[in-house]
């Protein structure tokens, strides 16, 4: 016997067709007072609905004076805190919280005044005190109850908190909690992701409600957003739940829009933020370089198997205390040019260099690439009497893929 | 207003133009099984052109999967119960008029509703009968004002005290009741030709004011849309009418294409 | 992952060997490789400086790959403090190491003159270097590359570790295995450096698995706020002004908590006036906290790889010192001479209040060691590096230095020798049993509970609570410590990473049928036991867990935390019952063949 009101109302958040949510939680006014992104609430959400979220969680005050953002049959659904926590008040808020609390702040019969299509509270695991789970837990069921009586879908955000929380038992403990809060009547689950698709698998098969993901702390790149995204979906999760990345993002209309496509239109990653698959080439931004070598490991594990700055297509020049200098390929065709035997060519659709083996005299003793490149970069490998020559990856370059700071970027190769 | 009947509301009534196209659909529990709505298929065939269902509690479930997902028809649940459709013609003949209310909105919630339907019946006989639907009403309307539900209220100038000459007056006189208990939507019949009074009913009513097709006394849909257009109406409310004609869903698409132009749900 | 090269400077012998599957298995690499090392191979009644002490340097299975922030684990028997000293270094070396064929390097014996161990891609010698002795660091490093060649990673020593002053660091490529006088056990083997340069490449069991699991791993440093926006930006001293919020900065010497100049050295200030650059001074690192600072000195301008948020505790709000350049420049000098910043930093704080206190009256005093005198902080900084004048004595540290002063042992803030770093335990108690138990005596690195219990990480605790669950977070953190120790990964990578993802590597790495992340924590605990095994049988036991009289006896005068003491005695009870060791810290006999240690040693 279904409750069909809530059959009804979770099916403006969890979009029919799909079985899946893009929702933004724009309630951090609430536990982390004006953060960016949050200052001016109704400009952010007018951008962020531009997106076409499927629903939006705001606090209950929020959503009494941002109603009217959420007119028409084609707006988000409205989603209410009902409660509230300190927990995410750590030192870089004013307070830090010393000890995790949480208390109710609206019940169901308010969050519907308000205009909700669901509720959405906290469920915390991993206390010292076994009396605030027990609290935790009864809240909860209490919330469970009265949403169950007027057909309001219950939202829980179930996540490991507390001191009781290690490294190894954190996975485990999404697992568990989320459980915990369907058994107390959730009718899904907002949480964060495990980090890996089988273990968040797992925890979704156990759940047996819709499991929505965090978006997480603000991800330095889109792909790293998205990619958790796909990932989740992947595990069975049901769609994602973005905050902070949203309202602080320079144009939270594209950041939600490009979710969608990977939501609900099934997009790939790489399609979505990289859609270009013309000939590119290698650019350096000098002063954002920290030295770190990803991009030489990185080059030589993707190429030869195995990891050594000796063996890489790209060289890093580290001159303390300021000069730091990735030097990749520039395309110039030195090494083409010199190559008495044309093992050196450029790749006709792409215009990477491209290296033939078997025209290579290298065992012969020659080496006239490596001499004429005017940077240094070929080098030479010799267990095989080879040059190491950058072909770009072929389009998708592993070292700015490695790259943590943007020092080398790629761009489309014009006017070849 | 509240935010949560604010919200709500603007899924019946298109916030870009202000109206709306509902189709009663509950008439079953008043009626029985009358043309148009024996098995509920007929209705699905108003989908994509109408805002709102009103629908009896029982009913709900057969159409669940029309009230799902974003853009389909607005839930509104019919709170209350009449014989006042039970003319001469019909099968039990209603002797005395009467009204009672039969689902609370926190039901209503429970079934998904987004609005709650009443009735305001104007004219009876007895004064306790006016008292009883007023009671009635005003219980309603506090109960959807907590929850942040709109109330449709449904003018009825059917009692036995209503006649040619006090008819406006009459509908007047329910229309301002309505607003005063509390009802956010309002909905009351047009006499033919009588577009102009109904223009003034909309200026005075200051609610959105909604024409009721069934007790509209022979107008045909589509005069009925125009009519609500020109005398700025929020939309029409359409029943067993157009229910049981054979084009039914062309004539629904129709209302709406003059209620809305070509603005999509 | 099983190559170890044995070094006999003595007899200037080489030998290639492997271990025994079960050992690799059971205690991973880093951390856990060296401690059975020196297990085995250093009894008690070696002198730390003797030729028959190991100096043991030790790769872990993530080194030498893709995976993010890599270090290497240098570990000997300590001179400062006579228990097992491992400690940590970034750089370059590590990897190296890996490519050329090694993933450890045990060294025994004296040479007999200067000389320095060259690794050059599976040749090994020892070459003599008279004219590299009393060569600063930066110097030492650049010559023996200029001499050997682009491509060699190197480690040395300053001329306070030639002298084998007990607070003298390893150094290479500006970061530093900092503590616990390895560099004196180098000096004391004639060792002035350690050359590596290698050609091959490393090679992981599983390739694409290893490459999703560094992805993920890579991911979540990019997506945690510490390794994102608190460290990129202002290093390690983004949370000095929190810790001095939270009443946990020590100030004079320990004698308070909160600093009034601490707005002037704070992360912000530092990044705002003396910075010059962001370094990843690891290999494959992605957080790089390093920061390149300038400072003016006397007309001149020098660069530090610093001051590190230790740096700026000891030399600074430890020495009542707000003058961040003062600070800076004396940085530079430690790194120069070959000293630990930490150590030096509250032997001129303690000496400081000896002054203070009238313990100098009547002595020879080359500058006045006056609270918040910055120059005097630094001339102090100079004299111990050169191991002239009072330098002489202090750098011996505060536990001999106190011998003197009868009754200063009360403020002489160390533990079992070893100087107390930046966390007022009576403000985080959980940081005061870290301290305590700490294998290497007063140690942060260990059981870092400060995060949790200062910082709000993790959901935060209640900084003055000492109950089970207290000492149970300080298990846990010590053990998964152990595990990135032995991986040999960067501390910070436990900001965004949970052991899970290092699980997800190392298994990746080496194909070890590791149950679950759980396996890898109980592999942590294992390694331990077993370096309080070597201590145990050094002679350490409950009553070296201790702390100072300050720190136990007088109450916290202001903050958060005024009136509070160290509640020790009841953590340590809790601490050894869930360890499984007796009353006196003893391992059980039980709990050594239980944890998987009995067979092995």
């Amino acid at each position: 016997m279904t409750n069909i009101g809530k059959e009804i109302r979770l099916s403006r958040i969890i979009d029919p067709e799909d079985g899946k949510a893009v929702v933004v939680a724009a309630d951090h006014g609430f536990m982390l007072g004006p953060i960016k992104g949050v200052v001016n609430l109704e400009e952010t959400l007018i951008k962020v609905v531009e997106g076409k979220p499927d629903a939006v969680l705001l606090s209950p005050g929020q959503a009494r004076r941002l109603n009217h953002l959420f007119r028409g049959k084609k707006a988000p659904a409205l989603l209410v805190r009902a409660d509230w926590t300190n927990a995410f008040r750590d030192k870089t808020y004013t307070l830090p919280a010393r000890s995790i609390k949480r208390v109710a702040v609206a019940n169901a019969k308010g969050a519907l005044s308000l205009g909700a299509s669901g509720i959405v509270t906290y469920y915390f695991i991993g206390h010292s005190e076994d009396e605030t789970e027990a609290y935790n837990f009864q809240l909860t069921s209490i919330f469970s109850r009265e949403c169950e009586k007027l057909g309001l879908p219950f939202i829980v955000e179930a996540l490991p908190f507390g001191e009781r929380v290690t490294g190894a038992n954190y996975a485990q403990l999404i697992s568990v909690a989320m459980r915990i809060a369907v058994e107390a009547g959730a009718d899904a689950i907002k949480t964060a992701y495990t980090g890996d698709v089988d273990s968040f698998r797992r925890a979704v098969r156990s759940a047996g409600v819709p499991v929505l993901v965090l978006g997480g702390a603000k991800a330095r790149t889109l792909r790293d957003a998205l990619e958790v995204v796909e990932e989740a979906l992947t595990a069975g999760g049901s769609g994602v739940v973005f905050g902070r990345q949203v309202v602080q993002a320079d144009d939270p209309k594209t950041f939600v829009s490009s979710v969608r496509m990977v939501v609900h239109e099934g997009k790939s990653v790489r399609d979505v933020i990289s859609p270009y698959r013309g000939p590119i080439r290698l650019l350096v931004r000098a002063k954002n370089c920290v030295g770190c070598r990803e991009c030489q490991l990185a080059c030589s594990f993707f190429h030869e198997g195995e990891i050594s700055l000796k063996k890489s297509r790209i060289r890093v020049d580290v001159e303390l205390p300021e000069k730091f200098m990735p030097f990749p390929c520039t395309l110039c065709g030195k090494c083409v040019e010199a190559c008495p035997t044309q093992a050196l060519t450029f790749n006709p659709e792409l215009k990477y260099v491209e290296f033939t083996a078997e025209r290579c005299i290298g065992p012969k003793g020659c080496r006239k690439c490596v001499d004429a490149c005017p940077f240094k970069v070929v080098g030479w490998n010799d267990d095989v009497k080879n040059p190491f020559i950058c072909d770009m990856c072929k389009g998708n370059p592993k070292c700015v893929e490695y790259c943590p700071t943007d020092a080398l970027l790629t761009a489309p190769l014009k006017g070849v | 207003m509240n935010g949560g009947k604010e919200l709500r509301l603007s899924h019946v009534l298109n916030p870009v133009d202000g109206r709306g196209v509902i189709l009663e659909a509950d008439l079953g529990s008043m009626l029985g099984g009358v043309p148009g709505l024996e098995d509920m298929s007929k209705v699905r065939e108003a989908l994509g052109a109408v805002d709102a269902f009103i629908l009896s509690l029982g009913q709900i479930d057969r159409l669940l999967d029309c009230l799902k997902g974003k853009g389909g028809p607005s839930l509104i649940v019919r709170s209350d119960w009449t014989n006042a459709y039970r003319g001469g013609d019909y099968i039990l003949p209603a002797v005395d008029l009467r009204y009672v209310s039969t689902v609370t909105p926190e039901d209503a919630l429970r079934h998904g509703a987004d609005a709650v339907a009443a009735y305001l019946i104007v004219g009876y006989d007895r004064d306790e009968d006016e008292a009883s639907n007023m009671e009635a009403l005003a219980s309603t309307a506090r109960a959807c004002e907590e929850y942040g539900l709109p109330l449709l209220v449904q003018v009825l100038p059917v009692g036995g005290r209503v006649t040619e000459e006090n008819y406006f007056d009459c509908v007047k006189l329910g229309v301002r009741q309505a607003v005063e208990v509390g009802g956010d939507l309002i909905a009351a019949p047009l006499k033919r030709g009588g577009g102009d009074l109904f223009k003034q009913l909309v200026e005075l009513a200051k609610a959105p004011l909604m024409m009721l097709e069934d007790f509209s006394e022979a107008v045909e849909p589509a005069t009925l849309a125009r009519s609500a257009v020109e005398s700025n109406a929020a939309g029409v409310i359409l029943g067993r009418k157009t229910l049981q004609a054979a084009k039914f869903a062309e004539i629904v698409r129709n209302v709406r294409s003059t209620i809305h132009g070509g603005l999509t749900p | 992952m099983n190559r170890i090269l044995t070094v006999d400077l003595t007899q200037e012998k080489f030998n290639t060997q492997s271990l025994d599957e079960r050992v690799v298995y059971r205690l991973l690499g880093g951390k856990g490789l060296a401690t059975w090392i020196l297990y085995q191979m250093v009894k008690p009644d070696v002198n730390p400086l003797d030729p028959e002490n190991v100096l043991a340097l030790a790769t872990g299975p993530l080194n030498g790959t893709i995976a993010p922030c890599q270090k290497l684990c240098i570990a000997s028997k300590s001179p400062a403090t006579g228990t097992i000293n491992d400690s940590y270094m970034g750089g370059w070396i590590g990897g190296e190491l890996k490519f050329s064929g090694y993933d450890a390097v045990v060294i025994t014996g004296r040479a007999e003159h200067p000389s320095m161990l060259v690794v050059d891609d599976g040749n090994v010698s020892v070459k003599r270097c008279e004219r590299l002795w009393g060569m600063n660091t930066s110097a030492a490093e650049r010559k023996v590359i200029e001499e050997l060649g682009e491509g060699f990673k190197v480690a040395v020593i300053g001329p306070a570790g030639e002298r084998m002053s007990p607070i003298a660091p390893v150094f290479s490529n500006l970061r530093s295995a900092g503590r616990g006088g390895l560099g004196a056990v180098m000096g004391s083997k004639n060792l002035k450096a350690i050359a590596v340069r290698g050609f091959r490449g490393v090679k992981v069991h599983d390739e694409s698995m290893f490459e999703r699991m560094v992805w993920i791993a890579l991911r979540t440093l990019r997506m945690n706020e510490v390794t994102v926006r608190s460290l990129p930006i202002y290093g390690t001293d983004n949370i000095l002004l929190t810790i001095n919020e939270t009443g946990a900065l020590p100030t004079r010497n320990f004698q308070t908590g909160r600093f009034e100049g601490a707005e002037m050295i704070s992360g912000e200030s530092y990044r705002s006036e003396l910075w010059l650059k962001d370094f990843s001074c690891c290999l494959g690192c992605n957080i790089r906290c390093s920061k390149i600072m300038k400072a003016k000195r006397g007309g001149g301008e020098v660069y530090v790889d610093g001051p590190d948020y230790e740096t700026i505790f000891s030399l600074g709000s430890n020495c009542g010192v707000s003058d961040k350049e003062a600070i800076a420049y004396a940085n530079y000098l430690c790194d120069e001479y070959g000293i630990d910043t930490i150590s030096v930093g509250v032997i001129i704080a303690f000496y400081m209040e000896l002054y203070e206190k009238g313990y100098l009256k009547g002595e020879d005093l080359p500058v006045k060691p006056i609270f918040g005198d910055g120059e005097a902080m630094v001339k102090l900084a100079e004299l111990i590096g050169k191991g002239e004048g009072v330098g002489k004595t202090l750098q011996m540290g505060v536990k001999r230095l106190a011998e003197k002063y009868p009754g200063s042992e009360k403020f002489a803030m160390h533990v079992k020798g070893l100087e107390m770093p930046g966390y007022e335990p009576r403000a985080a108690q959980g940081m005061g049993l870290c301290y305590a138990v700490s294998e290497r005596g007063a140690c942060h690195l260990r059981a870092y509970t400060a995060g949790v219990e200062l910082c709000g990480y993790g959901g935060g605790a209640d900084p003055l609570s000492h109950d089970r669950a207290k000492v149970q977070l300080a298990i846990d953190r010590q053990d998964e410590k152990a595990v990135v120790d032995s991986s040999v990964l960067c501390f910070f990578t436990l900001f965004g990473l949970k052991l899970k993802e290092v699980y997800q590597m190392v298994v990746s790495a080496t194909g070890f049928e590791y149950k679950d992340p759980d396996e890898l924590k109980k592999l942590g605990a294992r390694i331990i036991t077993l370096s309080r095994l070597f201590n145990v049988r050094e002679g350490f036991s409950r009553k070296d867990d201790t702390l100072p009289y300050r720190c136990l006896e007088e109450p916290l005068p202001e903050g958060p935390a005024r009136g509070q003491v160290v509640h020790l005695d009841e953590m340590l009870d809790e601490y050894y019952e869930l360890r499984g060791w007796d009353h006196e810290g003893i391992p059980e006999k039980e709990t050594v063949s239980k944890i998987g240690l009995k067979d092995i040693i």
